[in-house]
């Protein structure tokens, strides 16, 4: 055997994939070879050691969000496989539709008329005020098309915005936004104020920006806030990751739960209400002075990074397997974190992240440990009122999953509607929305799954539990 | 029976791969069963995952990779005829889902004693060592060509053998040891130029 040749099965030896011929012939050549034996040796502690390094699997919200864009991309081709029937159904619509167009052409061609559909501008198009909107000083209202480069300005209230293909976006007033870029490299420069944005995953090539005149919030798909201030600006995110350029150069990614402030961290803002998600007047984008002087307290940072050390115990105890130590871990500090939590020298501000995650960990080991009645109570106290709306729909979700797996069809039919309104266009939406159908529909109330069935189907014609939908909509024989 | 890894433990529970029959999943995924499509995709996003992360390492868009991966698959379902596992199949889209995007990435210099923080995929949960582990293997395997990349990869990090190697690269298994070979060659020289190298890399592994 050749050193090359005995190099070759390093790995496999290592694997105890060799055959008996192999093994003979490999340690034959390493009782000869000194420089093979050295190798087999290094190789031996490497590999292994390298393996250990891997990667951090995707948590749960990020396989899930993942789920729903693999399904978003994969729709048109649900769709494309359609029987004869349909086939000649989608044929006929297509008559229509030729017939259709020909008369648009006719009506486009009419003189002196102006066309004004959210399509003509294809920058974007005001899909709600509740307050007084300018553009360049001029009131509008709802369905009005936006430009690029218009200047907004909003007194008070709120304003919600349809930008480009798929951007949400809510400003909150006071607010001034300057509108730039192309429907597919859209910029809003944010002045003062805050937006809250929800943006559809960006096809290769589009973009989406958030300016201030400290940073640029960049983003392909998530849902997120940035405030501006004289000075001072931060973004949060309730959901994905965005890249962050700060107005040094520096670039920073913010993720779930995350929140970045170009000033101090004091300054950071609380995390969102559920006043400001409901669409109420949003606060003031920086916070309260001794609620910004508590965050960086000497007994905040300590508890800060009590928590965070008990994240990482927990994780590593849960990837042992071992749910048991992990609750114990959690136990260990819940009294400690509760009191910081209550304390004024502390406050909610810094900490909360961490604690929403703590007790996400509490609720999947709890899981995990087979105790699925904690486990519910756990995912529903996370849906509570101050948490992110992302986290709340992912925690009711989970538990309307674990009720529909026990044939608790009421309960998980209750979830899943707390899923779907904690974010009504949040990345777990349609599932909640399927879970709330077939819920009703082993609890025999039909028409509530035919009803939630069309709502799906409109919000996602070519999701893949579009089939499914038609079905219980009657709109397909079963 | 090689079966690549699951998705954490918070997405495992009723959806083990090993306990699932596979072949059942596919028929049912290809008459666009969205629970089929599910189960196949939760049981097999940790293993490609780590794939993808090992080729391309800690970019903003491995998250995108991944997805694309699964839905080149599941577009290309009525081509897997199952004469490979479901699992190598995917290991190859995984593969030439990342080598284009490899392709069409900017050339980036990487250093080994680069102190600049990685995009930061690991998560806050890992220990200092785990992600200073993680971070220069990221390193050591940017410094690679992309097809020795790809081949040690597969070989030594996911223990697939030289032939699986050859079948999921389209390449001969006598390139894929040569590949290998120059890749673990590259490593060494890395390593004897700096022992902490070594050290770091086989941290918690008994000498």
């Amino acid at each position: 055997m050749k050193c090359a040749e005995a190099e070759a099965l390093f790995v496999d030896a290592g694997d105890e994939r060799l055959e008996l011929s192999q093994e003979v012939r490999l340690a034959g050549h390493l009782d000869g070879c000194t420089g093979c034996r050295e190798r087999a040796a290094t190789w031996r502690r490497l590999v292994p050691g390298m393996r250990g390094f891997a990667p951090e699997a995707p948590d749960a919200m990020r396989i899930r969000r993942m789920q729903i864009e693999i399904e978003r991309r994969l729709a048109p081709a649900a769709r494309g496989a359609r029987g004869p029937r349909e086939q000649w159904v989608r044929w006929s619509a297509a008559l229509v539709l030729a017939s259709a167009a020909a008369l648009a052409v006719v009506w486009v061609r009419r003189p002196a008329e102006k066309q004004n559909s959210p399509v003509a501008s294809g920058y974007g198009v005001v899909a709600g005020v509740d307050g007084e909107l300018t553009v360049e000083g001029r009131r509008i209202a709802a369905e009005t098309h936006l430009s690029a480069d218009s200047h907004l300005a909003l007194a008070a209230g709120h304003a919600d915005l349809k930008l480009g293909r798929s951007a949400h976006v809510r400003l909150s007033g006071p607010a001034r936004l300057g509108l730039e870029g192309t429907p597919t490299a859209i910029a809003v420069r944010l002045g003062s104020g805050q937006v809250d944005a929800e943006v559809a995953h960006r096809d290769p090539g589009e973009t989406f920006a958030v300016v201030t005149s400290e940073l640029r919030v960049e983003v392909r798909g998530t849902h997120f806030s940035v405030g501006a201030a004289p000075g001072k600006s931060w973004v949060r995110v309730d959901e994905g990751r965005v890249e962050v350029t700060l107005a040094s150069g520096e670039h920073r990614f913010v993720s779930t739960g995350e929140t970045l402030a170009s000033s101090p961290p004091e300054e950071a803002p609380p995390p969102a209400t559920e006043a400001s998600e409901a669409g109420a007047p949003s606060e003031a984008p920086s916070p309260e002075p001794e609620e910004a002087a508590a965050s960086s307290s000497p007994r905040c940072s300590e508890m800060r990074r009590l928590c965070e050390s008990t994240a990482l115990a927990v994780r590593e105890s849960m990837r042992a397997g071992n749910q048991a130590r992990a609750l114990r871990q959690l136990g260990a500090v819940a009294g400690k974190l509760r009191a910081a939590h209550a304390s004024p020298a502390c406050g909610r501000v810094g900490v909360s992240a961490c604690q929403d995650e703590l007790g996400y960990l509490r609720a999947e080991a709890l899981r995990g440990a087979g105790r699925r009645d904690a486990a519910i109570a756990a995912y529903r106290r996370l849906g509570g009122r101050a948490q992110p709306a992302a986290m709340r729909q992912n925690a009711f979700y989970a538990a309307a999953e674990l009720e529909a797996r026990r044939g608790h069809s009421a309960r998980a039919r209750a979830d899943y509607q707390r899923a779907l309104a904690a974010a009504p266009r949040g990345a777990l939406a349609g599932e909640s929305m399927l879970g709330a159908m077939d819920s009703a529909e082993a609890l025999g109330d039909h028409a509530a799954a035919a009803s939630l069935a069309r709502r799906y189907l409109g919000g996602f014609p070519g999701g893949l539990g579009a089939v499914r939908a038609r079905r219980i909509a009657g709109a397909e024989p079963p | 029976m090689r079966v690549i890894s699951g998705p954490s433990s918070s997405e495992t529970e009723g959806s083990d791969v090993a306990a699932l029959d596979v072949t059942a999943l596919i028929d049912r995924a290809r008459h666009n069963d969205g629970a089929a499509f599910r189960a196949l995709f939760q049981g097999h996003v940790g293993g490609v995952h780590r794939i993808v992360y090992r080729m391309v390492g800690p970019v903003p868009d491995l998250d995108d990779l991944v997805q694309t991966v699964f839905v080149e698959a599941f577009r290309s379902l009525p081509a897997f005829r199952g004469e490979a596992l479901f699992s190598t199949w995917l290991a190859r889209i995984a593969v030439r889902v990342t080598m284009r995007s490899v392709r069409r990435r900017q050339p980036r210099a990487v250093m080994l004693d680069d102190e600049s923080e990685p995009h930061d995929h690991a998560g806050p949960e890992r220990t200092v060592a785990a992600r200073e582990g993680l971070a220069v293997l990221d390193r050591l395997l940017a410094e690679l060509r992309p097809k020795r990349r790809a081949a040690f990869v597969l070989h030594v990090l996911e223990g697939y053998s030289m032939e699986e190697v050859g079948a999921i690269l389209n390449a001969t298994p006598a390139a894929i040891k040569v590949r290998v070979h120059d890749a673990r060659r590259f490593i060494e020289k890395r390593c004897r130029r700096d022992p902490r190298l070594f050290d770091l890399l086989t941290a918690g592994v008994a000498p």
